[in-house]
């Protein structure tokens, strides 16, 4: 039988897992679609960006309500699909699924959280024990990890990247060179791109507090911008209790789309609305109600059951 | 806010920091060679020592068999009579979950002799299970058994399912396989059919009901509900009545409770004469006399459901005040806080039940329920108010229920909702003019709160219907600007379901004759005029010209909430665009074709060659599979060449959704 990608995004839906051979075919199909993506991916406007949803999967569904659905609309996220939220299976496993269907409506970037390593640690490796009782799904999913694309660039002016900017990468050619293919190393501009922060109060690249990747200053996005054309850097991977930061004078922009991150931080998030580069929109939003309920299925036709 | 990314970055800190090592020796202790086929795994895994190899082959078996049945099914065969005998309950029941689907496999590409592999190898292995020595496994053994049921031609029902349910009654030695029995007495009478249900199944029910275990009486109390609806009133009167009084006044209460359970399907299938004369006095037994309190509150549970089953008129006065007393500790045995919530639950039945003109015996316990101070009775209140609305009528609704809807108005969201959601449904049973006018400020309140989108989404999914309810003034004033605002909101649902209600204001706008109006409102002002002759001369210079200008103003803002419409198609977000098309979409089945087609359909048609593809996705879906399908535009040319130009997009997208049908 081949394989349904409707049917596969229905069940998706309804927070219902794939089987574990399922999987193993979205996974196979999706690296050879990524593989043939750039390091920096080309993207025209109009385009909704998100940031990290960390496996909030009723969150990620609030998202589409909000947004609009794929593919009615066109959406770049931003990385870290999984780890820490409880539907970290069914929130990838969705994306991969509709990234396949919509090839040119949907783009999945990297964040540090797709590695192999991190998600031993922040619970993906565990949930997919938990829930296909060995570690295979995990093996897939991690394994097409390393074929995702790092960066994006919209309309020629909008810079879009998981955590930030690296030392060793300068210009955007440098980063469209790099060997993507590969478990997130801890050193390099890979990493780099994924785990660095954007400081307001320390010029230049120093040393980052998380142990990975570097933060920078005004100067160096002013200068990242000046030297590759563009206008205003993209990126997420820091918790915004307002669901989005902006920075250095309207340069650099901070997306954060898990509300109430971890079910406990009681934050906003945001998803942005990019209309073309200078017609940008945050469309802020609160935890979905079944984020802390469970869902009910019970839609009844005709007369409601206290009528019996 | 620099605050909460030191929060992150703190804890981010050791994401690094604790680097465990990779568990790789865990890790490939459990790995299954997936290079290897389907088959060929499951072949391999089947007899592994590790229960998860064998738990992980048995969950793929439905997919091997659907997939392969030719090479795979006298394989699995052999894997499932092993697997059967399986030392862990997990295996055994992941293994009678998946055997219904492989029988229908067996059934569909097997023939004759796949039938016969299911009636002697598979359906014994199922029956078999049902009384395994774990009762996850039994459990879903049971829910098995029904499905096998399902695939077994009727002429072999009796002699294939009925010998084993007999061997399980009439087992002496475990009561647990009695109690099986009685619960496969319920999941397969549905299945059975009347006549074998009557014939076989009915003696299992009365030997049961008198078994000596009372786990077994109670097994059977609690399973008469599908064997009654099967067996329909006459024989459920004659036959099972009976037997249900009989254990209605059994020794265990455990029994007793089973029977309240069941109090209100067994009710459903009995004559209104028996009904009234036996089972009210079950039910005054259980709440009365019956000294445990867990047959006194499942009574209790049950009554409204239970007055739901009588005729208005034969609910007596004192059934009534059984319910109402559900709230007041002081006057039952076992008050419990959950009956609150039942009662209020079930009100707006009990009040159907028994009529508008009994609502004096019911209201105060509607005014005390809308106080309660668990928000969970109110909300289940607020959902129904508009139900007791309807049943109360407009007189009765305004003095007894208003301000408990303006109550719910000012309570939590949870509460909120409730009303929220049935808007309409409530200003409906209100007097037209002043007082649903009242509720315009609220709604305006509601659709310009920018925290509550599901509320909003509640109310543009509403406004449409609620231009019937108010005065042309209003709805051109208040109404039509709501949804105008709605169909900008920023969350696309609100903006989806506000293009749902567009077609009934255009209705509304066009069909208002506003010439009628006009000689309606100089009829007004001459009779104002000849009651007061002493300013005839004033007002008969002024009037003409005020409804003139009055005339003027309506016919601009028509216009102008119509052009705010259309805008929406030439506007420069997309979304905007799309919401256009939503509009055109639903409009199609609600106004005039060939105002739709002078007015609407040129932009619509335009957005064919719109520059974004999303655009093109939404009209490529909406013309090929709703417009071009429209008796009046079925042949229309221009969207015929739209359609066709559409479908040689160069986007992969918009070539599929404008071929969808």
């Amino acid at each position: 039988m081949s394989l349904n990608l409707d049917h596969c995004i229905e069940k998706l839906q309804k927070c219902e897992i794939l089987p574990e051979s399922t999987v193993k075919e979205i996974t196979d199909r999706m690296k050879e679609l990524l593989i043939s993506e750039s390091n920096v991916q080309e993207i025209k406007s109009p385009v909704t960006v998100v940031g990290d949803v960390h496996g909030q999967f009723y969150d990620v569904l609030e998202i589409f309500k909000i947004g609009g659905k794929c593919p009615d609309t066109n959406y770049l996220f931003l990385g870290d699909y999984v780890d820490r939220g409880y539907h970290s299976v069914e929130t990838i496993s969705l994306l991969t699924c509709l990234k396949l269907r919509y090839p040119s409506r949907i783009t999945l970037l990297r964040g540090n959280h797709e590695s192999r390593q991190i998600t031993q640690i922040y619970g993906f490796y565990g949930e997919c024990m938990r829930k296909y009782g060995n570690p295979n799904v995990w093996r897939y999913f991690t394994d097409m990890f390393d074929y995702l694309s790092v960066s994006a660039i919209i309309d020629d002016a909008l810079f879009c990247v998981h955590g930030g900017l690296s030392p060793s990468a300068l210009s955007i050619d440098q980063i469209r060179v790099l060997d993507r293919f590969q478990e997130v190393p801890h050193e390099g501009p890979l990493t780099d791109l994924m785990w660095a922060d954007p400081d307001p109060d320390k010029d230049g690249f120093n040393e980052s507090t998380r142990g990975a990747g570097f933060t920078f200053g005004a100067d160096i996005v002013q200068k990242f911008l000046h030297n590759n054309k563009m206008q205003h850097i993209l990126r997420a991977h820091q918790l915004c209790m307002d669901g989005y930061q902006v920075l250095f004078d309207n340069k650099l922009s901070t997306i954060w789309s898990a509300p109430n991150y971890s079910y406990r931080c009681g934050n906003l998030a945001s998803i942005m609305e990019v209309n073309s580069p200078s017609e940008r929109f945050f469309n802020t939003y609160s935890s979905a109600p079944e984020s802390i309920f469970k869902p009910s299925q019970d839609i009844t036709k005709g007369l409601p059951d206290y009528f019996m | 806010m620099s605050d909460f990314i030191g929060f992150l970055s703190n804890q981010s800190s050791n994401e690094f920091g604790s680097q465990e090592q990779y568990p790789d020796e865990g890790v490939n202790d459990y790995v299954i060679d997936d290079s290897l086929p389907l088959l060929v795994k499951i072949q391999k895994y089947a007899s592994s020592g590790i229960v998860l190899h064998r738990l992980y082959v048995v969950r793929e078996f439905s997919e091997v068999i659907q997939q392969e049945f030719e090479q795979a099914n006298a394989i699995l065969l052999t894997i499932i009579d092993e697997l059967v005998n399986d030392p862990e309950p997990v295996i055994r029941q992941a293994l009678v979950e998946q055997i219904p689907q492989i029988s229908s496999c067996f059934l569909q590409s097997g023939g004759d002799e796949g039938y016969t592999k299911i009636l002697h190898s598979l359906l014994p292995h199922v029956a078999r299970l049902t009384t395994d020595s774990n009762p996850q496994v039994r459990m879903s053994a049971v829910e098995a058994l029904q499905e096998m049921a399902k695939l077994i031609k009727t002429e072999d029902q009796e002699t294939n399912l009925i010998p084993f349910l007999k061997s399980l009654v009439n087992d002496s030695t475990d009561e647990e396989h009695r109690v099986q029995a009685a619960n496969l007495c319920h999941n397969l009478s549905p299945i059975l059919g009347v006549h074998l249900t009557k014939q076989s199944i009915l003696p299992f029910v009365i030997k049961l009901a008198s078994d000596s275990s009372f786990r077994v009486r109670k097994a059977m109390a609690l399973n008469l509900g599908n064997i009654c609806q099967i067996l329909g009133t006459k024989d459920t009167t004659e036959i099972l009545l009976p037997v249900y009084l009989q254990l209605a006044q059994d020794e265990m209460w455990i029994v007793r409770k089973g029977c309240a359970e069941v109090l209100v399907i067994v009710s459903q299938n009995i004559s209104p004469i028996e009904r009234y004369s036996k089972l009210i006095n079950v039910f005054e037994q259980f709440v009365v006399e019956d000294s445990s309190r867990w047959v006194n509150n499942t009574a209790f549970q049950n009554l409204g459901p239970f007055i739901a089953t009588f005729d208005g008129s034969q609910v007596t006065p004192k059934l009534i005040r059984y319910f109402t007393d559900m709230i007041n500790p002081s006057s039952i045995k076992f008050p419990d806080s959950d009956l609150i919530t039942r009662c209020a639950f079930n009100f707006p039945a009990v009040l159907m039940t028994i009529g508008q003109a009994r609502w004096n015996e019911l209201k105060d316990t509607y005014i005390t329920l809308v106080s309660d101070t668990n928000w969970k009775v109110r909300r289940s209140l607020s959902h129904s108010i508009h139900e007791i609305a309807k049943i109360l009528g407009q007189n009765e609704t305004k003095q007894s229920l208003l301000s408990s809807f303006n109550l719910f108005l000012q309570d939590l969201d949870e509460v909120k909702v409730g009303v929220i959601k049935n808007f309409y449904d409530f200003l409906l049973c209100l007097d037209p003019g002043q007082l649903r006018e009242s509720y315009i400020p609220i709604i305006s309140t509601i659709v310009s709160d920018p925290n509550k989108w599901r509320f909003r989404k509640l109310i543009a999914k509403q406004l449409g219907k609620m231009c019937d309810l108010f005065s042309f003034r209003i709805v051109l004033n208040e109404l039509a600007p709501f949804l105008i605002l709605l169909l900008n909101d920023s969350v696309c649902k609100v903006r989806n379901y506000a293009a749902s209600s567009v077609g009934n204001l255009i209705l509304k706008i066009l069909n208002y004759n506003i010439e009628q109006h006009q000689q309606q409102q100089q009829q007004l002002n001459n009779n104002s005029n000849n009651n007061n002759n002493n300013s005839n001369i004033n007002n008969n210079t002024s009037s003409p010209s005020t409804t003139e200008n009055e005339t003027q103003i309506l016919t601009e803002q028509k216009d102008q909430i119509l052009n705010q419409i259309k805008q929406l198609g030439t506007n420069q977000a997309y979304y905007n665009r799309q919401v256009y098309i939503k509009i055109c979409s639903y409009l199609i089945d609600q106004i005039d074709s060939s105002y739709f087609e002078a007015n609407f359909l040129p932009t619509l048609l335009n957005l064919t060659k719109d520059p974004v593809p999303n655009v093109r996705i939404v009209i490529g879906e909406t013309l090929s599979s709703k417009i071009s399908k429209h008796d009046y535009f079925s042949s229309n040319e221009a969207i015929q060449n739209a359609l066709s130009n559409l479908r040689v997009d160069n986007d992969r997208d918009v070539l599929y959704f404008s071929n969808v049908n």
